[in-house]
């Protein structure tokens, strides 16, 4: 106790400082000029909250002082409907009539209205006589943080849903779809979402209040739609725009709503670097026009529309380059050519970013009598630049074809055209010339730094082509050593990629498929169609691999017939077959 | 000093007799070729630098870019007038650069053509270097 001499005295305690006030002991707390007055809790005239006293049957009893401001009229003895609005007198009614639970619910009773243009909560307690103590707690804040709390709690359930759904596409159009919806269904009545023009006409996605989206593609001016230009071309960033509805042309407005357009905001979408387009968000005109807030809020909704957007148009442009690179590498489907089978097969690398290394062509032979050039490579490097230096070297060859005689020749002029100060990218190939030549097939084999073909005999044995030769595309000189080969009936010389003989896998994962295993498989294929020894390896490479990564592997089979036309000149006499 | 990568594949730098030498370890792949070829450009020039001698003893694999790698450090040192040996070449490397055509090309034992090649044999080892 600080001071033994007033023991009952209730004290202020008043700190000299404005820190705020702290209790000592067991001592009331309380405002210094009313130190002489009753103690606080005595009565309830001096509540800060707004009490009312009202009687069983229907009429004031008494008011405190923050009633009396709050409810003027509210006098001793005026009926209550006189005194409170009609939800606080409906409120007492049922409460003094109401039976109270047995609980003592302290919620029993409570109403909730407006009063003076702010929200209260009224809470009943029963005083003596049937007389009801009406407590009137001003909640207006409360609710009003409430209400901003709950907005905020949708809009960000919204954005989430927005990013979600908008990341679940890298289609430009699907996209554009779903901007339009979502901001059709949260932003506005309407949405009107507009790319940048491809060929000057500019694709547009409508979505009205039934959440139905259309595309359309616009011929027009977007100057047309006073912002839309400008927030087309996506820099410099420009704010949202308000418009005068009616300025709108007709292809801005969406069909199906019921109402003339009544606000109108173009807000950008940025992307990343290029401009990924505008939104249109319209409203009608019997709803509420914009506000700051919701403004605020649609450009979050824009941000994220537009970075997905961006992202799935530069995805688009990517997709379609590489198709494009892509789509002349596919190695051709091969068949019997001048009396010689040709088989050949392509697994690309299961991973996109590492595909394109390997490839395969076969040019035919003019007539039965003449050489078919098979070319078979593996370029240095992955994805799209091994794509470039695969597609320059087969064009190359190509027109090297006059040439392919010489098979030095060819590799000395493809290396000069391959040869670049700027990188060592580099390829090795097999170039095997294929005649039909009394009733064998004769193969002329060089490498060039590539594995050296394999060749399987009638009876099972497997040979490996003896060339030898350097890589193409970087050093100065290329050397070489072709050798001749001939193939009876059924053999067949095997050109691969290390693809194959290092795939790595089998039982434990690790281990390379290695030249004895190819070796082995293809002893086996003695005797088998061309095809069926293409399909025979690389089952067992894929096998071995299993869903391992692998680098492309590729192989092609040249086959003498087992049953041949030996006199298959002009294809419709039957002529002798061997067996 | 060595340069980590996160496959694994490190070059470690040390002072050898006739230059340096660079100790490569772990996988020369599409993924670590650059490193290679950034430390034997960060390595061409110096005192008494009359090769770079890649030390292979360590290198458990090579793809087709890291030959293409090894490629560019030839071209690269023979530029710079320096010799290039790659010395403890484990099986599969040689194995490789023999299929590729490419041993000859990669071990000359030093620029072909060169005048001053055969003064610079004549050096005898750095002082200091070990």
């Amino acid at each position: 106790m600080p001071d033994g001499n007033v023991p009952f005295e209730r004290r202020v305690v008043r700190p000299a400082s404005r820190e705020p006030m702290h209790v000592e002991t067991s001592e009331y707390v309380y405002d210094g000029s009313r130190t002489t007055r009753p103690a606080p809790g005595t009565t309830w005239a001096d509540a800060p909250c707004p009490a009312l006293r009202a009687d069983a049957a229907g009429a004031v009893v008494d008011v405190n002082a923050a009633a009396g401001a709050l409810l003027p009229t509210a006098r001793p003895r005026a009926p209550l409907a006189d005194a409170v609005p009609a939800w606080l007198a409906d409120a007492h009614r049922r409460f003094v009539t109401a039976t109270r639970p047995t609980d003592g619910e302290r919620r029993f009773g409570m109403v909730r209205g407006e009063l003076a243009g702010r929200s209260f909560e009224a809470r009943p307690t029963p005083a003596a006589a049937g007389e009801v103590v009406w407590w009137l707690v001003d909640d207006t804040e409360l609710r009003l943080a409430e209400k901003a709390l709950r907005t905020e709690q949708e809009r960000t359930a919204f954005l989430a849903e927005a990013s979600s759904t908008l990341l679940t596409s890298l289609n430009v159009d699907r996209c554009m779809e779903v901007t339009a919806e979502l901001a059709a269904r949260h932003l506005a009545d309407a949405a009107v979402v507009v790319a940048p023009a491809a060929r000057r006409h500019y694709p547009v996605a409508y979505a009205g209040p039934g959440g139905v989206v259309r595309r359309r593609s616009v011929h027009a001016d977007p100057a047309a739609v006073p912002g839309l230009s400008e927030a087309l071309q996506g820099f410099p960033p420009v704010p949202s725009r308000w418009i005068d509805p009616s300025l709108l042309p007709e292809w801005a407005v969406p069909e199906g709503l019921s109402q003339p357009v009544g606000s109108v905001v173009v807000t950008p979408l940025p992307g990343h670097g290029v401009p990924a387009g505008a939104v249109v968000l319209l409203r009608r005109d019997d709803h509420r026009a914009f506000d700051e807030s919701e403004e605020v809020f649609a450009r979050l909704f824009a941000a994220r529309a537009g970075a997905a957007l961006s992202a799935a148009r530069l995805y688009a442009e990517q997709a379609s380059i590489t198709d494009t690179l892509m789509r002349d590498l596919l190695p051709p489907s091969l068949h019997q050519v001048n009396g010689v089978e040709f088989a050949g097969g392509y697994r690309a690398s299961g991973a996109a970013e590492r595909a394109g290394g390997d490839f395969y062509d076969v040019h035919p032979g003019e007539g039965p009598g003449e050489e078919s050039l098979v070319v078979l490579g593996d370029v240095c490097g992955k994805g799209l630049d091994a794509a470039v230096l695969t597609g320059k070297i087969r064009n190359t060859v190509q027109a090297l074809l006059p040439m392919a005689g010489d098979h030095q020749r060819v590799l000395d002029l493809l290396n000069g055209a391959l040869v670049n100060s700027h990188h060592t990218r580099f390829a090795t190939m097999v170039l095997a010339s294929v005649r039909r030549s009394a009733g064998r097939v004769r193969l002329r084999l060089t490498s060039a730094g590539h594995p050296a073909p394999l060749i399987v005999r009638a009876d099972g044995g497997v040979e490996e082509a003896d060339t030898r030769g350097s890589l193409v595309g970087v050093l100065p000189r290329v050397t070489s050593r072709t050798v001749t080969a001939d193939l009876a009936a059924g053999e067949t010389c095997l050109l691969f990629t290390d693809g194959i003989t290092e795939a790595r896998g089998g039982p434990l994962g690790d281990e390379l498929f290695g030249d004895g295993r190819l070796k082995s498989a293809l002893a086996e294929c003695a005797g088998l169609p061309a095809e069926a020894v293409v399909e025979r390896i690389q089952m067992l490479a894929s096998e071995w691999v299993g869903d391992r990564r692998h680098d492309d592997m590729a192989v092609v089979a040249i086959t003498a017939p087992r049953t041949t036309h030996l006199s298959a000149v002009d294809g419709h006499t039957r002529g002798r077959f061997t067996a | 000093m060595t340069a980590l990568s996160p496959s694994g594949f490190t070059v470690t730098v040390e002072t050898a007799p006739r230059g340096v030498s660079l100790r490569l370890a772990g996988e020369l792949d599409l993924d670590t070729a650059d490193d290679l070829v950034d430390a034997v450009r960060g390595q061409l020039t110096g005192p008494g630098r009359d090769e770079v001698c890649l030390d292979c003893a360590d290198l458990t694999s090579c793809d087709s870019s890291g030959l293409a790698a090894l490629l560019m450090a030839r071209r690269l040192t023979a530029a710079a007038g320096v010799g290039l040996r790659l010395a403890d070449r484990p099986p599969h490397l040689t194995r490789m650069l023999e299929i590729t055509g490419t041993l000859e090309h990669l071990t000359e034992p030093y620029p072909l053509g060169e005048p001053e090649a055969g003064a610079r044999e004549s050096h005898g080892p750095h002082p200091g270097a070990g």
